[in-house]
C-alpha cells in the first residue's frame, strides 16, 4: 500500500524534526493525531471539557519524552497510552460518574434544511447513527477507534481499547457484520 | 511494522468506516479551539517538565470559557498546587490572583497570546497578574532552586 508507506514516511520525518525542536513539525503531528486521541478520550466515557483537558495533558507530557520516541507507531501508542491513563485517573477520581452510553451517544443535533448534496450526507449519518446505536458498547468503541485510525493498525487499536491484539480482527469483522445487518439496504 | 487485515474488508466495509468517521466527526467534533490550545501549549521548551492537571473548576461546564464572571480553577501536579481566581477588569482585560502551595517565592510566568507576563510569588505563595489580554494562556512556574518547569495546560482566559 504505497499510500500508507508514504504517510508513514511523512510522519517519520515530522517526528524527527519535532525531536530536533521544530515546532512547526510538532504542530503538524498535533493536527494529525489529535482527532484519534479525542475519540479515545470520548470512547472512555469522558465529557467534552475533560476530554479536551486530558488530550492536551498527553501532548504536554510528550514534551518530556519526545527524545525517547523513535517511530510514528511508538509516538501514536505513547500518546494513546497516556490519554487512556489520564482518562482512567479522572474517571476514578470523584469528579464524575457518567453512563458511558449517554456520552457515546449524545443527542444527534437537529439539522436545518440544506441543499440536496448536503441532505444526502445528513441522511447517511442518520442511517449510520441509528444502526450503530443498536450495537453493543464494545462494538461501538471498537468501530469508533478503527474509523479514526488511518489504517487498521492493530497495535494502536489494541492499545486504545485495552483489547488483546489477536481479538481485534475477528471482533471488527463481527461488529461490521452486525452493523451491516442493522443498516438499511439503501446504504451504499 | 504490522500489516493490516487478518480479516478481509470489502468495499462496503471501507465505505462504512469512512462514513462512521464522518458521522462521529460531525456529531461529536473536537472543540474548535483544541488544536490551537495544544499547539500553543507545546511551544514550551523544556525537557524537565512537570504537567499540572486541571482538577477543579467552580463553574458549570456549560459556561466555561465565558469571561464575564469570575472563575476559580485549581491545578495540581506531583509537587505543586495552584489555585487561581480569574476575573475581568472593567477595561476588558483580565486579572489573575494566584496562590501556590507549598508556599514560597518562585518565578511565575503567564504565557499569553497578547504577551507574556512574569512575577514572583510572595512568601505565602501568592501572586497577581493583572491586565492580561483575553485569549489563550498558560501558567508556568519554575520552582526556586530547581531546573524543573511546572506548567498548566493552556486555557482560554
Amino acid at each position: 500500500m504505497p499510500d500508507t508507506s508514504l504517510h508513514h514516511a511523512r510522519m517519520a520525518d515530522l517526528l524527527q524534526a519535532a525531536r530536533e525542536g521544530d515546532n512547526q513539525s510538532l504542530g503538524e503531528l498535533v493536527d494529525e493525531l489529535t482527532p484519534l486521541l479525542w475519540q479515545v478520550a470520548r470512547a472512555q466515557g469522558l465529557d467534552r471539557d475533560t476530554s479536551s483537558d486530558i488530550v492536551q495533558t498527553a501532548w504536554l507530557k510528550l514534551l518530556g519524552s519526545l527524545g525517547e520516541i523513535r517511530t510514528p507507531i511508538a509516538l501514536t501508542s505513547w500518546l494513546i497510552t497516556v490519554t487512556r491513563r489520564e482518562a482512567w485517573r479522572v474517571r476514578n477520581s470523584t469528579r464524575m460518574e457518567l453512563p458511558a452510553k449517554d456520552v457515546l451517544f449524545a443527542e444527534l443535533p437537529d439539522v436545518a434544511p440544506t441543499p440536496e448534496e448536503e441532505r444526502v450526507d445528513v441522511e447517511r449519518r442518520r442511517m449510520l447513527w441509528t444502526a450503530v446505536a443498536q450495537l453493543s458498547e464494545r462494538c461501538q468503541r471498537l468501530l469508533r477507534i478503527i474509523a479514526f485510525t488511518r489504517r487498521p493498525d492493530y497495535d494502536v487499536v489494541s492499545m486504545a481499547l485495552g483489547m488483546p491484539r489477536g481479538s481485534i480482527g475477528p471482533t471488527r469483522g463481527r461488529c461490521l457484520a452486525k452493523l451491516r445487518d442493522a443498516l438499511s439496504p439503501d446504504f451504499r | 511494522m504490522s500489516t493490516a487485515a487478518d480479516e478481509p474488508m470489502d468495499e462496503l466495509d471501507t465505505t462504512i468506516l469512512s462514513g462512521l468517521k464522518d458521522m462521529w466527526g460531525t456529531v461529536d467534533p473536537m472543540p474548535a479551539s483544541l488544536l490551537d490550545r495544544i499547539k500553543f501549549a507545546v511551544e514550551l521548551e523544556n525537557v524537565d517538565l512537570e504537567v499540572m492537571r486541571l482538577t477543579e473548576l467552580t463553574e458549570p461546564a456549560a459556561v466555561r470559557g465565558d469571561a464575564e464572571q469570575s472563575r476559580l480553577i485549581t491545578f495540581d501536579s506531583e509537587t505543586l498546587t495552584i489555585m487561581v481566581s480569574i476575573r475581568p477588569n472593567p477595561d476588558g482585560t483580565i486579572r489573575v490572583d494566584g496562590w501556590l502551595t507549598p508556599a514560597g517565592c518562585h518565578p511565575v510566568e503567564l504565557r499569553a497570546a497578547g504577551g507574556d507576563q512574569t512575577t514572583v510569588s510572595d512568601e505565602d505563595g501568592r501572586f497577581v497578574l493583572d491586565t492580561i489580554v483575553p485569549g489563550l494562556a498558560q501558567l508556568v512556574v519554575r520552582p526556586d532552586g530547581t531546573t524543573r518547569t511546572v506548567t498548566t495546560p493552556a486555557i482560554s482566559l
